[in-house]
């Protein structure tokens, strides 16, 4: 069981199975409604459809599975070879011998016709410092040190693969405690709830906030520039606090992130005229108020804002209501008055004075996932820089004293080395530190 | 002269050096690679000098950005990453034939961006939501992440020509001019996909923390987002394959050709047949 799931085969075909699986969600439309598919797609591919899920394919069973999968692989992968890349990485030196320097894969003898000085000076004099702290290690006959550096680069990878879990972890928990709402704010409005995207449901924030004031910046040639909504929280306890949201700024306020997602404007206050053969009305409302109009059985109700009709500017949806219950509705253009459907029943209606206020499109989030993912990228981040480009370089040295044949008193010094990984390029910067030592010969 | 005007240049500088590079290939002359080396350089600095006086000429419209925002300046800095990454690796390697397929790469994404006919060439003001200090973060590592894995295809394509070449005759003697033995195409090839693939990471975890900024959503599975992941999940297989199964040579370059096309796709694919979050970069 054990070999199935830890198996690199298994990753390799998990890999290439989410690939693949994930090209669905980007060919076929995502989250329509059945119907949509129903009416789009042959009977068959239908049936398709419904029974995968292809419509929410990221979030279907079967993709999930294909995660779990990758997930359990991921796991008894690492678990079952952590134990011998930390037997290897914990083992501490003892001793040198002759034996373990004809092992290591850079080996050099080089020899001194001078007698040492202390052996740590003169291993500082060789290799400078940059191979790691020098631990000496015991030994019967003369000096021996080991050097280290980057042990925790044998562990590089299974940091990534760790951070992979983290990463599956944080869109988990996104998905399952993370609330995405909208909020919808004219200026000078207050709410302390917020409803999901869905529309069926709404949380309290636990906390008011205010849009006190929208502000928009164009481009000289009219394109936006910026949004912004000026917010103004108040918590329970009557303490507040003002911030400006704006596109790539969004605040948090008690664990609720603001984002600048939309905006509108809707009237605050008009001033109408009405007209028809007998008489001329002037009346002033303001949105979703209905007003009688003066010396008729009439009353008048403004429903709707439409900030550009078909490219004619503003326009007004109006209903007037009968005192028998009957509705008449009409569609004013605000700068056109001269415009012939500017008219209900047998008024004529003008647009004397309009004042409006804008609204503010918030995207107001709660998502505890954000620390996962970001922790999970960077430890990836820290694991892809180790595990590419660092490597465990270890180096041995051994100081011996020896005679030559004249009798004279000879220095002897072992070095030896060896690196999990890139081998190449260290022992070229180790050979590099070696040349040029005075009286070496090896 | 316009910075536009000056790429379009840069192009033709391209194309004969790609040329150049081809001729010392097939003459076996090493002087001519190194003419085509020279002409190389001289462009490179050229297309530089171009980028930043296309970042100059946004301040003076008054608008004051990067130039990195819509599919033809995405294109021009395609074209300048492959090459950097190619100058350096000609650096490292002194070998000259890399140029004869890697130039040719950046010549076309140039010539796309110079003479395509419907191509936008203008300077235009950022929208909102590309006002960020991940801009450049972002598309600067998500490119240099392309042109690795572009270079990664160009070194897999010399692979399988040195196979197919390699089984006649005795092997020949390698110099500047000749194609490298297999070992030493598929270590670069392999530290190639390495780079890119870290910085494909880098690319798409700066995407994730600017969506999160402006969107409020590190992930929405938008089609760029997810042709990204594709990209990802395929190299993440070649280096398991390479590294734990030993896979070498002509394997791992199909495979990284096949990793080349999802980039391709990532890149210009999405843009051109799917729809989504990343309109800058359509025509």
């Amino acid at each position: 069981m054990a070999d199935f799931f830890g198996s690199l085969k298994l990753a390799l075909v998990l890999l290439l199975a989410l690939a693949a699986a994930s090209i669905i969600g980007t060919v076929l439309p995502q989250g329509e409604s059945l119907a949509f598919y129903e009416a789009h797609y042959t009977p068959n591919s239908y049936k398709l459809i419904h029974f995968f899920r292809l419509y929410d394919a990221y979030h279907s069973f079967w993709f999930l599975w294909l995660l779990l999968l990758l997930t359990v692989n991921l796991v008894v992968c690492s678990l079952r070879r952590l134990p011998a890349v930390w037997k290897v990485a914990k083992a501490a030196p003892r001793t040198v011998t002759e034996r373990l320097f004809d092992t290591l894969p850079f080996h050099r003898i080089l020899t001194f016709s001078s007698p040492i000085p202390e052996g740590r000076v003169r291993l500082t004099q060789l290799l400078g410092r940059r191979f790691g702290r020098p631990r000496p290690l015991p030994v019967p006959d003369g000096e021996a040190f080991y050097l280290e550096r980057w042990r925790f680069s044998r562990f590089g990878v299974y940091l990534v693969h760790f951070s992979v879990l983290i990463l599956l972890a944080g869109g988990i928990t996104s998905s399952l405690y993370g609330f995405k709402g909208f909020l919808e704010l004219a200026e000078g409005e207050k709410a302390d709830r917020i409803y999901a995207q869905d529309g069926k449901s709404f949380q309290k924030l636990g906390f008011q906030v205010e849009l006190k004031k929208f502000t928009m910046a164009l481009y000289p040639d009219g394109t936006p520039k910026e949004y912004r909504s000026d917010l103004l929280f108040t918590d329970g306890d009557g303490k507040s606090l003002e911030a400006a949201v704006k596109v790539n700024h969004p605040f948090t306020h008690n664990g609720f992130t603001f984002y600048q997602s939309s905006w509108s404007r809707v009237p605050q206050s008009l001033r109408l005229r009405l007209e028809n053969e007998q008489q001329r009305l002037e009346v002033a409302l303001g949105m979703e108020e209905r007003v009688p109009l003066p010396g008729t059985p009439y009353s008048l109700k403004v429903v709707r804002y439409i900030e550009d009709m078909a490219r004619f500017g503003p326009a007004l949806g109006l209903v007037l209501f009968d005192n028998q219950g009957h509705m008449d509705m009409g569609l004013i253009l605000i700068n056109h008055p001269e415009f012939h459907g500017n008219r209900i029943k047998d008024y004529r209606l003008r647009v004397l004075d309009l004042k409006t206020r804008y609204v503010s499109g918030l995207q107001v989030n709660r998502d505890p996932g954000i620390g996962f993912i970001w922790v999970g990228a960077s430890l990836m981040l820290l694991g892809f820089l180790s595990t590419f480009y660092l490597s465990h370089r270890q180096i041995w040295v051994w100081f011996r004293e020896r005679k030559d044949p004249a009798d004279r008193l000879l220095t002897e010094v072992y070095i030896g080395a060896t690196a999990h990984k890139h081998r190449e390029a260290f022992f070229r910067i180790l050979e590099r530190s070696l040349q040029g030592i005075e009286g070496g010969r090896s | 002269m316009t910075s536009s005007q000056i790429l379009s240049w840069v192009t033709f500088g391209y194309f004969l050096a790609a040329l150049l590079y081809l001729l010392s290939w097939v003459l076996k002359k090493e002087k001519i690679g190194k003419g085509a080396s020279g002409v190389l350089w001289a462009f490179f600095f050229i297309h530089t000098g171009a980028i930043l006086l296309r970042w100059v000429e946004s301040y003076r419209l008054g608008i004051g950005r990067a130039p990195l925002t819509n599919l033809y300046e995405s294109l021009i800095l395609f074209a300048w990453t492959i090459i950097l990454l190619l100058l350096w690796l000609q650096r490292k390697s002194r070998v000259y034939t890399i140029g004869t397929f890697v130039a040719p790469l950046a010549f076309l994404s140039l010539a796309y961006a110079s003479f395509s006919p419907d191509m936008n060439t203008r300077i235009q003001p950022l929208l909102p939501a590309l006002q960020s200090n991940w801009l450049i973060a972002h598309v600067l590592t998500c490119f240099l992440g392309y042109a690795a894995f572009a270079v990664s295809f160009a070194l897999s394509v010399m692979v399988l020509v040195k196979n197919s070449v390699s089984g006649r005759g005795k092997p020949a003697k390698e110099t500047p001019t000749s194609l490298p033995g297999i070992a030493q195409l598929d270590e670069w090839n392999y530290q190639t996909i390495l780079f890119g693939f870290l910085l494909l990471t880098v690319g798409i975890a700066t995407g994730a923390v600017w969506a999160q900024s402006a969107w409020g959503r590190y992930w929405s599975w938008d089609p760029k987002e997810t042709w990204s992941l594709i990209t990802w999940l395929v190299y993440a297989a070649v280096l398991h394959a390479r590294i734990l199964r030993g896979w070498h040579g002509s394997r791992i370059a199909w495979f990284s050709i096949i990793g080349f096309a999802c980039v391709l796709f990532t890149y210009f694919g999405v843009n051109f047949i799917l729809s989504g979050l990343h309109s800058y970069g359509s025509v």
